[in-house]
């Protein structure tokens, strides 16, 4: 197997072990969630009521919410997966010498960060 | 307990989803708010992180079956994440019963375009672009041989997948139906290698808007918990049984659900929700 093959084997593996200790987390977190009743329940989320991610998540803190922090842990690390694979796409192209398709990837790892910052309320 | 019974629909949706190859945004978005009465803003944002999950946890099966075209895979989420972000700043602006409508309309296309019989073509000049980006490739076929192939119409596939990103971020959707006809529409490429690579560049696409989504507040944990949880537990399931069981069968079932709750998500956009 040459080396960029094993590359992109270590990235696929590494996504699958990501994506499965997100679950954990977001399992663990739904779980205290229930056993320690809070939390909404699906139907007091029937109209839609935004908070901003950094509100909710430094409310949790000080009351020492622990669910909900590591329900949010594992859905950031989900949703940084894809990111993290672009990234380093754009190293194993770099690594394999193809300047043009890791500029590529490089653009596609910067509009992403340009999408979440969208997220955030001026 | 209701959240209970959402993980088990996830199972259930992750699990039908990797048997027709499709994410499961197409059954949850519905799920979530005909059925839950959940807000479907709350239910696009839960199914994006849905996706990426199928998404990640799938591509290790994909590469080491040598199908996933990466270079194309790169090149193209340009367009999708341009296209999400578009779709992103667009949602915050649309109405609900829009999302509706919208949605509706997908599902009747969704339903058409997997009741039409696929046939794989071939491109018999490489485009420029896919000459100087090294996007020609070979794929094994069904009997294990490697059939070389050349990519066809690069610019439009590109303008495809920007329209395939703009739903996915509306719409809460991996938009691979899109993605797929793009492939193997405009750019001729292999039947096998365009729906390897759209499961692949789903969730990249995905995770644009999902991360936008979450840092506004739009993902609750208390639905992406079980639906994540249960659309990792279904797809793998899915996966290991694929060979057992009878995809045809299913899929006809399937067009006929799509076509129900297609006319359900239109009545409940006319009624304004």
């Amino acid at each position: 197997m040459s080396e960029i093959e094993n590359l992109e084997a270590v990235i696929a593996k590494l996504l699958r072990a990501g994506v499965l200790l997100a679950g954990a987390l977001l399992a663990t977190g739904w779980f205290l969630q229930v056993i320690g009743g809070t939390g909404l329940s699906l139907g007091q989320l029937s109209s839609y009521a935004s908070e901003p991610l950094f509100a909710s998540t430094s409310r949790a803190w000080v009351e020492g919410n622990f669910a909900v922090l590591l329900a949010y842990a594992g859905l950031a690390l989900l949703i940084c997966l894809p990111v993290i694979r672009v990234a380093l796409t754009a190293i194993l192209f770099l690594k394999n010498g193809e300047k043009l398709l890791a500029f590529i990837a490089g653009i596609v790892f910067a509009a992403l960060l340009a999408s979440f910052a969208l997220g955030i309320e001026l | 307990m209701s959240q209970l019974l959402l993980m088990f629909v996830s199972i259930a949706a992750g699990f039908l989803g990797s048997l027709l190859g499709l994410g499961g945004g197409i059954i949850l978005v519905p799920v979530l708010t005909l059925v839950f009465g959940v807000d479907i803003r709350y239910a696009i944002a839960a199914s994006l992180v849905s996706i990426i999950a199928t998404s990640s946890g799938a591509a290790a099966g994909f590469l080491r079956d040598r199908l996933t075209n990466l270079r194309v895979a790169v090149f193209l989420e340009v367009g999708t994440v341009a296209g999400a972000i578009t779709g992103f700043a667009i949602a915050r602006k649309i109405e609900s019963s829009a999302l509706f409508l919208l949605f509706g309309g997908f599902l009747l296309f969704s339903a058409l375009s997997m009741s039409r019989k696929r046939e794989d073509q071939v491109a018999s000049v490489d485009h420029p672009w896919s000459r100087s980006m090294r996007f020609a490739g070979s794929y094994p076929n069904d009997k294990g041989e490697l059939v070389d192939y050349k990519v066809a119409r690069v610019p439009l596939s590109l303008a495809m997948m920007y329209a395939a990103g703009v739903l996915s971020a509306l719409l809460g959707i991996g938009s691979g139906i899109f993605k797929v006809m793009a492939m193997d529409g405009a750019m001729k490429l292999p039947l096998k290698v365009s729906s390897a690579t759209s499961n692949f560049m789903i969730g990249v696409t995905a995770s644009a808007s999902a991360g936008a989504y979450f840092l506004q507040g739009s993902i609750r944990p208390e639905i992406a918990a079980p639906v994540a949880v249960g659309i990792i537990g279904g797809s793998w399931f899915g996966g290991r049984l694929m060979p057992k069981i009878p995809a045809k069968a299913i899929r006809k079932i399937f067009v006929f659900v799509l076509l129900v709750v297609s006319v359900q998500m239109i009545l409940r956009g006319w009624r304004g929700v």
